[in-house]
């Protein structure tokens, strides 16, 4: 279990799945908890606060979906350092491929189960420590 | 099939079974009724029978099955007299049909009367209308030889490659220390001419252990034959490419996972010609078993036009046995891959005839092991090919050179895809396993320094050694590329050998011993990412 995971940012445009993360996450380790309904709310919050540890997305939202939100923040070098995953239906190899090329550290096709999302912050948060 | 080449062989063989013949007369007549002088005897005309069957003259089969019968009888009842009878009489036979077969061997041969003179009905003949030179036999421009001792030969030239590239190198270290230009020159010209010695010594040493793959595809005919015969099946099987060449030590394990392949073909594939003829097609099932070199390659293919494999059938079966997750995304091509995975099977009742617990995993375990490789492609109701891929030789093959810390590793390089170089920033992870990005598609990583538990030298840069096995890829992470390199396979000790991921080991010219990669564990997972 990682201590640099301190803080994170869920996007999503259901609140139960926010409160499923939420209990996933808080299962895996204490951590602050934020959310954003959709990729303009999460940029919003992002362009407020930057100290976030993980991003995790979803890829169907309105407002802006979580393709037009990796592609802002790509183009955001401030960003770079919260890795973001990607927790979606889509699992072709196209659909990852594109959220990977747009900068995404991890993808992971639901169903979600918890021992895939804990394993890959621990790889994640590893990869962290070591830079 | 060359059959004149096989008709050759068979001539010369029967002739040498008679001859033993003979001499067992000679010896009989010598020293009296001795059991194993004439168990002799009945060993060669035992093979000799066989083999005339196998030829096709089933006459001279069944008439040397007669004599047989009668040797039997005779011996039983202690009748010395008759078996001399018998055995010089029926020794005459033969050389006469023999004789007959070599000139021209499509015409029927007859034994009504030698049969009825062997069962007592007529006078023995006399031996005057045997042409004399047939006792001689036919002068052979052809040697026996043990394997084992081509074995020996080959590993000798192994050795000799293993200190040539030594040489190589002592000779560069040399160069630095030595004034005297003109005698390095003369150290390298001379290491020139005995490497393009040894290569030529080593190339025709692996050509004298080749054999064409008629040799396994000859066994078949009649295994097709009765299989299709006791299904109610009509097929037609033909060979394609059965002059290419393999090493015999691959020629030897092939039989095994063929015959395989060809029984799941009659099982599973091919149709009953009622069917067939509801689907318009031609009652009669074709079944091709070819073979073709394709650069230091040799694929060998299973064709079969039946009823094909139902992919949606494959991906039920293996999300029931626990081998893939209903919501798994995979390709249809990958989806066939499957039916090679252990426990895995699609006939619910397996039949009398192939069903007996082995499974395509058998097959693709045996063809692992020669360093080859099987995959599948099918289209329903069109047919289903099976491809193995082969390296021409078990022996010496070419490999990259991997370094991982302060190991050396050989990756063969018929699976080696390309190699390049990444930083660490390159992986992503897909559900908790890593992958990379490569040239659009995404694949799993293998990083060898974990798989061998091995400490890397630093951290930072990789180079990735993309690896393919048919539709598949994946991406092996190493420290460091050597290039390529021809190595000497050496087979693990048994006690040491069984160690995952690995295949054997080589000794390189400066004495470094570098443990060669088994490449197929890798494509081994249960599911895979994508790749």
């Amino acid at each position: 279990m990682s201590d640099l995971l301190k803080k994170v940012l869920i996007v999503d445009d259901s609140k139960l799945v926010h409160q499923m993360y939420r209990i996933l996450l808080m299962r895996y380790k204490d951590c602050k908890i934020v959310d954003a309904m959709n990729g303009l709310e999460a940029l919003e919050i992002l362009s407020r606060e930057d100290d976030f540890d993980l991003i995790i997305l979803d890829i169907n939202m309105p407002v802006m979906n979580g393709v037009q939100f990796m592609e802002k923040y790509r183009e955001n070098p401030k960003l770079q350092h919260i890795p973001v995953v990607v927790i979606s239906t889509e699992g072709r190899e196209e659909d990852t491929l594109k959220m990977l090329r747009l900068g995404a550290k991890g993808y992971i096709t639901k169903p979600l189960r918890p021992e895939v999302l804990h394993g890959l912050i621990e790889k994640l948060m590893t990869k962290k420590a070591e830079a | 099939m060359d059959f004149s080449e096989l008709l050759n062989e068979y001539i010369e063989e029967a002739l040498s079974h008679i001859q033993t013949v003979d001499a067992v007369l000679l010896g009989l007549e010598r020293e009296g009724f001795r059991e194993e002088l004439i168990q002799t005897a009945m060993r060669a005309l035992h093979t000799l029978k066989g083999n005339s069957g196998m030829m096709g003259f089933d006459s001279l089969k069944e008439y040397i099955h007669e004599i047989e019968t009668q040797l039997k009888r005779a011996v039983e009842q202690r009748g010395y007299e008759r078996v001399i009878e018998i055995l010089s009489d029926s020794s005459h036979v033969l050389r006469r049909a023999i004789q007959k077969i070599q000139a021209c061997p499509d015409e029927p041969l007859d034994f009504t009367e030698d049969l009825q003179r062997l069962l007592g009905h007529r006078a023995v003949e006399s031996s005057s209308t045997v042409e004399m030179s047939t006792y001689l036999g036919k002068r052979s421009d052809t040697i026996k030889v043990e394997f084992s001792r081509l074995d020996e030969l080959l590993n000798l030239v192994g050795e000799l490659v293993i200190y040539k590239t030594r040489l190589t190198q002592i000779e560069t270290d040399l160069k630095e220390k030595v004034t005297d230009k003109y005698l390095v020159k003369e150290l390298k010209e001379t290491l020139d001419v005995i490497g393009k010695n040894i290569s030529a010594l080593q190339e025709g040493i692996m050509r004298v252990r080749m054999l064409p793959v008629r040799h396994v595809f000859q066994r078949f005919p009649r295994m097709v034959r009765d299989l299709s015969r006791a299904q109610g099946k009509e097929v037609e099987l033909r060979f394609e490419g059965e002059e290419t060449e393999l090493d015999k030590t691959v020629i030897d394990e092939l039989g095994e996972p063929l015959l395989h392949l060809i029984r799941n073909a009659i099982d599973h594939g091919i149709e009953t010609p009622q069917e067939r003829l509801k689907k318009g097609k031609r009652p009669k099932a074709r079944l091709v078993l070819s073979a073709a070199q394709e650069s230091n390659h040799v694929l060998i293919r299973v064709i079969d036009d039946g009823r094909g494999i139902d992919p949606e059938m494959v991906r039920a079966r293996a999300i029931e046995r626990g081998l893939l997750s209903a919501d798994s995304p995979i390709s249809e091509e990958d989806i066939l891959s499957f039916i090679f995975a252990p426990g895995f099977s699609t006939k619910e009742q397996a039949t009398d005839i192939s069903g007996r617990g082995v499974g395509l995993d058998v097959v693709s375990r045996s063809i692992a092991r020669l360093n080859g490789h099987v995959y599948v492609e099918s289209t329903p109701d069109v047919g289903t090919t099976f491809t193995i891929k082969l390296p021409l030789s078990l022996a010496i093959i070419p490999a990259l050179m991997a370094e991982v810390g302060n190991e050396i590793y050989a990756i063969p390089m018929n699976a080696v895809e390309e190699t390049v170089k990444v930083k660490d920033t390159d992986f992503n992870y897909i559900n908790n396993r890593e992958v990379v990005r490569f040239r659009e598609r995404v694949l799993p990583v293998v990083r060898l320094d974990r798989f061998f538990g091995v400490k890397r030298r630093s951290n930072g840069r990789f180079y990735l050694v993309i690896l393919s096995k048919a539709e598949r890829r994946v991406a092996v992470t190493v420290d460091r590329v050597r290039g390529q390199q021809e190595i000497v396979i050496k087979p693990l000790d048994e006690t040491v050998g069984k160690s995952i991921g690995i295949v054997g080991a080589s000794i390189l010219g400066d004495g470094r011993i570098v443990l060669i990669v088994d490449v197929s564990t890798f494509f081994e997972r249960k599911e895979v990412v994508h790749g």
